[in-house]
């Protein structure tokens, strides 16, 4: 049954695989590429360490079965290839559907591989949710859905990613979920499943505290709680992102600064994180004039401050 | 597969709201579903959750976006109410099957292609923007794009030079048959002619 998830935090013992979590570069600061965010990333390359990048966004998926399924997008692919060669490029994946039940896509965990072929990145990671599903034939439903935080999902979603990892030569990582509905009834509490599928698994956790943020805005989940029952020596990387109301909700939109609140969120993880490897700002490209370059620049910087308070000088790529 | 049955119905849910609302009023749409006793349960009490419903209206807007941006002179041809009741309409018949924009705004248009239109310059210019997004389609390594084929009723300067602009074509527009063709140079650019 779900455990109520409040009180001190909760004590793990090591296992091989946190042993295996903690040969991560600790890089730093990182930004989610967006082609509207070219031009930044190339003059201000000096205030992040890595980036990390939504492969659909810069390849074209067409479709399962096809001889060359993913096209790059000619444009994208030639940047990071600039970029690469002077830090880590880090793929966050929305496409695998990893808790889809009516299918597996190995053709993406493929793909995966061969970017890993390319990028050499030090772990990748997408989301602990489902987007595919069955309805007259398969549907995208465009938003990562929730999955039933029961035993069978975990013993599906377990196999899976321990199949990623055994593919992809480098640690997978799994985001804690958006929703703005609630699950009844379920096996787990959201803390309690990644734990679990960390130690089925292998997989890491990826903890975004704005979704966390979004979560205890909208339904009340008690963030509290969540961080303290969630193992931090599973965390490798934390995603920072900033939102907007509509009609009653807050919303993950990725639409401006972190608020404050998310903000305290990292200073208390910061520390407890032994292996982590980077902390990452989500921002949509349509987002970033709005935002503007200066409200971005202060964004990373204050980003940058945390992690020189807690955290190793960051490690560069050497090219 | 249960938990299959279960993910069908909620993505369903989000998708229609019809659906949705028969789920919430008691109605034997979940009928249709293999579920156990726990995951009706669950999709029932989500249905009446107003954050399904926003998850809907999200889906809806990223949807709705895809078709404003590529297809800008269907949406000023036909005006927003008319695009409006069509995009509803193709929403209740087609859910989302690709993330794609393109896939998207080509499945909208081949819908509108097949619709009644009162407007003499709707079908071509619908046709007119579908070729050029079959262009743009994204294809395999060497794969060549085919070249389209555009019949205009209309002289198709006096049609789309105006909706360019954000306007409507005159009313009065001669009526003589014209045939277009788009292709794709070396570079990746249309070639009319």
């Amino acid at each position: 049954m779900a455990q109520p998830q409040t009180g001190r935090p909760t004590t793990f013992t090591a296992t091989p695989h946190t042993a295996a979590l903690a040969a991560v570069p600790k890089l730093g600061v990182g930004i989610g590429y967006q082609p509207e965010l070219q031009r930044f990333l190339e003059s201000r390359g000096d205030e992040y360490d890595f980036l990390e990048v939504v492969p659909e966004v810069v390849w074209n998926d067409l479709g399962p079965g096809r001889a060359a399924r993913y096209v790059a997008d000619p444009e994208s692919h030639a940047f990071l290839e600039e970029q690469r060669r002077s830090r880590y490029v880090i793929p966050h994946s929305t496409g695998l559907s990893i808790g889809s039940a009516h299918r597996f896509d190995r053709e993406h965990v493929q793909q995966m591989k061969r970017w890993h072929e390319w990028l050499r990145f030090p772990w990748h990671s997408d989301h602990l949710a489902f987007h595919l599903a069955e309805q007259d034939g398969e549907v995208n439903v465009n938003l990562t859905l929730p999955l039933p935080l029961d035993r069978g999902t975990l013993q599906l979603v377990a196999e899976r990613a321990a199949e990623v990892r055994r593919t992809v030569p480098t640690p997978f990582l799994l985001e804690n979920n958006v929703s703005y509905f609630r699950m009844e009834g379920q096996d787990y509490g959201e803390a309690d499943f990644l734990n679990a599928l960390h130690r089925a698994s292998g997989c890491g956790i990826l903890l975004d505290l704005h979704n966390l943020y979004v979560n205890s805005r909208n339904q009340g989940v008690d963030w509290r709680g969540f961080l303290n029952r969630l193992n931090m020596d599973a965390v490798v990387e934390v995603h920072l992102a900033g939102g907007m109301e509509m009609d009653g909700f807050y919303l993950d939109a990725h639409s401006g600064p972190t608020p404050e609140p998310v903000w305290w969120m990292l200073e208390q993880v910061l520390p407890q994180c032994q292996n982590l490897g980077g902390v990452t700002f989500e921002l949509f490209g349509s987002w970033y004039q709005p935002m503007g370059e200066d409200a971005l620049r202060r964004q990373l910087a204050r980003m940058r401050k945390l992690w020189s308070r807690h955290k190793p000088e960051p490690a560069r790529r050497v090219a | 597969m249960s938990l299959a049955a279960f993910q069908s119905a909620l993505a369903r849910m989000v998708n229609d709201v019809n659906f949705r609302e028969d789920v919430r009023t008691g109605g034997a749409a979940l009928g249709a579903f293999e579920l156990d006793e726990r995951e009706t349960r669950r999709l029932r009490s989500a249905s009446a959750d107003p954050g399904l419903a926003l998850t809907g209206t999200l889906v809806r807007s990223f949807r709705l976006g895809k078709v404003l941006t590529l297809l800008p002179m269907t949406r000023t041809l036909i005006g927003d109410a008319r695009l409006g009741q069509e995009v509803r309409c193709f929403w209740a018949a087609q859910p989302p099957r690709s993330f794609y924009a393109l896939e998207e705004a080509i499945a909208f248009a081949d819908y509108l292609m097949n619709r009644q239109w009162a407007n003499p310059f709707a079908p071509e210019v619908i046709g007119f923007e579908r070729a050029l997004l079959e262009l743009r389609r994204v294809r395999p390594e060497g794969e060549p794009a085919a070249t389209q084929e555009i019949v205009f009723r209309h002289d198709p300067r006096t049609v789309l030079g105006p909706l360019q602009a954000g306007r409507r074509p005159a009313k009065r527009v001669r009526t003589r048959p014209f045939v277009v063709k788009a292709s794709l140079d070396e570079h990746g650019e249309v070639v009319w002619e």
